[in-house]
């Protein structure tokens, strides 16, 4: 790597740095004697200077020396977290930013610099130069980010598996379900086959043997368990997880010995028995037969599971993160694409050939690359929580600018989330967060005449589901006022007048341009609402959700998927060509029927258990010539909350797609959004479901 | 699957081809009896031309192995190629048959 | 190579479109393939013959025929896309163009070329580079970033659909 890109990832570094300093700053305000906030300020800016003269960014070191000597002042107790300080602090992040972005900060500079001195008064220069440099001498570099993949901390599970001896006759394929268990984490497996007879007595298609496993996974024990679901009812299973016993220096790595009996194998008496030999615990555990050398293999396994978690939380400590641009994530990804769709190519080959050599090559290569995508793709994924702590800056500005004090209280900060997703999370929040302060919070006054306290909540948590990543930003507001918003909803003819349906009428926050505010201020209001971030959730697949409570406050759910590279699509056919429809949006496949059919042209309905849904002929929204004259198939969609069917001539399958990009040239192509390709090297185009209901029904 | 005998003083190669799952077990379990019978000292089986192997098969192995140590005689797998369909499905299943790939003497 | 001479003579890739002979300047094409399937677009543009997979690509294709107001031909083993490389405000991409048949690559020196006449052309003299005369017959020599330029192609969406449409397909 040259100087130039490592100027560039200093720059980006940098970036992230002064948000955490930033967040750590407004919590610090309010909560002025956690001394973890100020060393958190401190480490940040200190990271800052250190790195930024080693790149060449002199005056952002040097600027950034002195107030990283202040917050060092303030950390050893000479100066208390005052409000000063805070501004200080504030208007130094932004200092650095400008100066990060090439400028020279200017009368703000100096303005800054002349703050500290007037803090510092006399002597105290001296001071804070003598406690920086005994910092550097015993701080050195600060410990890097830590990142953990996986949701819950990792944990071992013992396992011992006894499959009733007709196992094989129901069909179970064993390679499979121990395959499936491998991939919840590290496995160690161990067959126990004492048991397993000479050839003069063997029934071949019985099993004689059993499992000891041992499982390092970041799942739950449920987890574990449903991968043996489907021979629950043929076997003896016990799951049982290892308790990792937490001592001064760690995770206590426990003897061969105690695991054995913990595990049942051997009695406290055979323990000191063996122990009087003063060899090798496992081997004379073993002659002595007191326990299998399988029982022994397993219970090794186990200690250096818990040996491997408990170096792992020690490292984890010093940390091994390292920064790559997105550039190149984005790139590998790119050929881990080609790579997926070259190995269904490969797929579709293989299951020409019926000697096999070449399918089960490429089941294993399918398993690879399915693995590889995972990996590659869980790099793009990071943790919320900077991204998050960004927004403490502006909930405080907000506060300001409103005249309303309020408080943002961010929870789930470890949830992960792909990268570029996140990038484009950012408007939708910052326009819920706006709204939230200007429409949601009551004034002081209100609050104190209604009991609640004067300090308005603004709360973003974020919680993994699934597949899928859930953001909520809540207040503790007035809540949604229905009757307005039914009134302006009937003003505007969106509903009739008799709509008591209240989910139907908080829909209507979703129309484009709806608006019940009276007065448009700086801050929201401006015409643009919540249908634009519905808009900009709906181009990530995700989907926004809304519950209020008159009084108490509101609530927005953001649905937002993992990532965006890959997707399960429905495939299906019309006209002879090949089109995805998002599996997310699928409700179900029915007949298309003579009755719905008669209605013909673009308002034909279906009555569908009862409930009428339109139906759109994709072949008229993708242009499509002719008919077909088979029966055709109605996908039922969800978009905007209401069902819909696609009339399409066939239904070919679900299937995991790679999304390629649509060239510049075509993306105002709206039916569109992406394109993928098939396992023969052709193209097909994922439709856009939303857009071609709107375009269509024009909702 | 295609399962070949070669005899030969001292000892007996057994090779088979293709598919050795459970439902090629019973056929595999007459051969590997035969293999037995023939007194032997040693049998030794060349699997690379496996292609697709399950638990059912490993376990005969076991077995054969077994029956074979009884009467003080011996198991060897000629080399198989790192990789192998044989020694993956073992791996994954915990069943340790590295052990009869090494240092068996065999003649080439 | 002659490396003198090569100052001084351009590359063009020579193709036929509707029994006439047109060139592309050789340094923008990318490449050169035979007919692939095509997937259609739902567009009212109706040059827009669709997109291909290009090594795992997904690239727009071009029908030059309908581009240029000319009857529409069947396809033959000699129809050929043609890759061209296309800078648009500062971002690299790819287009592709269907033609009938392609001829080659022709060397012509600076002065076999001349300004295209203002009138009496079939197309639009506007994207037209020159007009060379090569073993006997003229050839169009086409400026490849103007015959691509037509605003409606680069129409995009608004602001935000933009930009949100541009990460959902991980550009």
């Amino acid at each position: 790597m040259n100087f130039e890109d490592n100027q560039a990832l200093f720059i980006e570094e940098a970036r992230d740095r002064l948000q955490t300093i930033e967040g750590s700053l407004v919590i610090l305000e309010k909560q002025p004697a956690d001394m973890d906030l100020v060393n958190e300020v401190f480490r940040g800016l200190h990271t800052i200077k250190g790195s930024g003269s080693m790149f060449g960014f002199q005056s952002v070191a040097d600027f950034t020396h002195h107030v990283e000597s202040l917050f060092d002042e303030v950390r050893s107790g000479h100066f208390p977290v005052d409000s000063r300080i805070i501004d200080i602090g504030l208007r130094s992040v932004d200092c650095i930013s400008l100066l990060l972005a090439g400028g020279d900060g200017g009368e703000e500079r100096l303005g800054i610099l002349s703050a500290i001195e007037g803090l510092e008064g006399d002597g105290a220069g001296e001071r804070v130069s003598r406690a920086v440099r005994a910092a550097e001498a015993e701080e050195g570099e600060p410990r890097p980010r830590v990142t953990a993949p996986g949701s819950g901390p990792e944990r071992i599970f013992r396992l011992s598996f006894r499959p009733q001896k007709d196992l094989l006759h129901r069909g179970v394929r064993l390679e499979t379900l121990f395959r499936e268990l491998s991939s919840l984490g590290s496995c160690h497996v161990t067959a126990v086959t004492e048991a397993v007879p000479e050839l003069g007595e063997l029934e071949p298609s019985l099993l004689h043997m059993s499992w000891l496993i041992t499982i390092s996974t970041r799942e739950d024990l449920e987890a574990v368990r449903s991968v043996f679901i489907f021979v629950e009812d043929y076997c003896e299973l016990a799951i049982s997880p290892v308790e990792l016993g937490a001592g001064e220096e760690g995770i206590m790595v426990p003897k061969l010995g105690e695991i054995l009996v913990d595990r049942g194998f051997l009695q406290d008496s055979d323990v000191e028995e063996i122990r009087q030999e003063q060899k090798p615990f496992g081997a004379v555990a073993i002659d002595k037969g007191k326990v299998s050398a399988e029982h022994v293999e397993a219970a090794l396994a186990e200690q250096a599971m818990v040996r491997t978690i408990g170096s792992e939380r020690e490292s984890r400590q010093e940390a091994a993160t390292i920064r790559v641009r997105k550039e190149k994530l984005d790139g590998l990804m790119d050929l881990v694409g080609e790579l997926v769709i070259l190995q269904a190519m490969m797929e579709q080959e293989a299951k020409k050939d019926s000697a096999g050599a070449f399918a089960s090559l490429s089941e294993n290569l399918g398993r690879l690359s399915a693995d590889l995508r995972d990996t590659s793709m869980s790099m793009r994924i990071v943790p919320l929580q900077e991204f998050f702590m960004g927004f403490q800056r502006l909930v405080r500005d907000l506060s300001a600018q409103v005249g309303k004090p309020l408080r943002l209280e961010i929870s789930g900060g470890s949830t992960e989330l792909d990268k570029n997703v996140i990038e484009l999370l950012k408007d939708p929040l910052v326009h819920i967060i706006r709204n939230s302060a200007d429409h949601g919070v009551e004034t002081p006054e209100l609050r104190s005449r209604l009991g609640k306290a004067p300090v308005a909540t603004i709360s973003i948590d974020a919680r993994q589901v699934g597949p899928r990543v859930e953001i909520s930003i809540a207040d503790d507001g007035a809540g949604l006022d229905m009757g307005r918003i039914r009134e302006r909803a009937v003003e505007k003819g969106l509903i009739g007048a008799g709509e008591t349906d209240e989910e139907r009428i908080r829909s209507m926050v979703f129309e484009p341009g709806f608006s019940t505010s009276e007065k448009t201020t700086d801050i929201s209001g401006r015409g643009v609402g919540l249908d634009v971030v519905k808009r900009n959730l709906e181009r990530l697949r995700g989907e926004v959700s809304l519950s209020s409570e008159e009084g108490r406050g509101a609530k927005l759910t953001l649905s937002i998927p993992l990532t965006l590279v890959i997707i399960d699509g429905l495939l299906v056919m019309i006209g002879g060509h090949n089109y995805v429809i998002g599996l997310n949006q699928v409700q179900e496949c029915v007949d298309m029927t003579a009755s719905a059919r008669g209605a013909g042209g673009r308002d034909s309905m279906l009555n569908l258990r009862g409930m009428t849904i339109p139906i759109i002929a994709l072949r008229e929204s993708l242009m499509i010539d002719g008919d077909y004259d088979g029966l055709a198939r109605l996908v039922i969609v969800n978009s905007e909350g209401a069902s819909v069917g696609l009339e399409v001539d066939a239904v070919v399958g679900r299937k995991q797609v790679v999304i390629k990009p649509l060239s510049r040239a075509v993306s105002s192509i709206k039916a569109v959004s992406g394109a993928t390709i098939l396992g023969d090297g052709s193209v097909a185009l994922i439709l856009d479901v939303a857009e071609i209901v709107r375009a269509r029904i024009g909702r | 699957m295609n399962i070949q005998i070669a005899e030969s003083p001292g000892d007996l190669l057994l090779s088979i081809d293709g598919r050795a799952g459970i439902d090629e077990s019973d056929e595999l379990a007459s051969a590997f009896r035969k293999a037995l019978e023939s007194g032997a000292p040693l049998v030794r089986l060349a699997l690379s031309g496996l292609s697709a192997v399950d638990v059912s098969f490993l376990q005969l192995l076991l077995s054969l192995e077994l029956s074979l140590s009884r009467g003080g005689r011996s198991l060897a797998l000629r080399p198989l190629p790192a990789g192998h369909v044989l020694l993956q499905v073992a791996d994954l299943l915990g069943i340790n048959v590295k052990r009869l790939l090494a240092s068996k003497t065999e003649s080439a | 190579m002659n490396e003198l001479r090569a100052t001084e003579q351009s590359q063009y890739l020579r193709f036929h479109l509707a029994g006439r002979s047109y060139a592309f300047d050789v340094l923008k094409v990318h490449e050169v393939m035979s007919l692939v399937q095509i997937t259609p677009l739902p567009s009212s543009m109706d040059f827009l013959a669709g997109v291909i997979n290009l090594r795992g690509s997904v690239i727009p294709v071009v029908d030059l025929h309908r581009k240029f107001g000319m009857s529409a031909v069947d396809n033959t083993v000699d129809t050929s896309i043609i890759i061209v490389d296309l800078v648009h405000e500062g971002e690299a991409t790819l287009i592709g163009a269907l033609v009938d048949a392609v001829k080659g690559v022709m060397r012509c020196e600076k002065k076999d070329l001349e300004a295209p006449p203002r009138f009496g052309m079939q197309l639009n003299s506007n994207i037209v580079h020159a007009i060379a005369k090569k073993d006997g017959e003229f050839v169009v020599i086409l400026d490849t970033e103007r015959v691509f330029s037509d605003k409606e192609l680069w129409l995009v969406r608004d602001e935000l659909g933009q930009d949100a449409g541009k990460a959902l397909t991980g550009a």
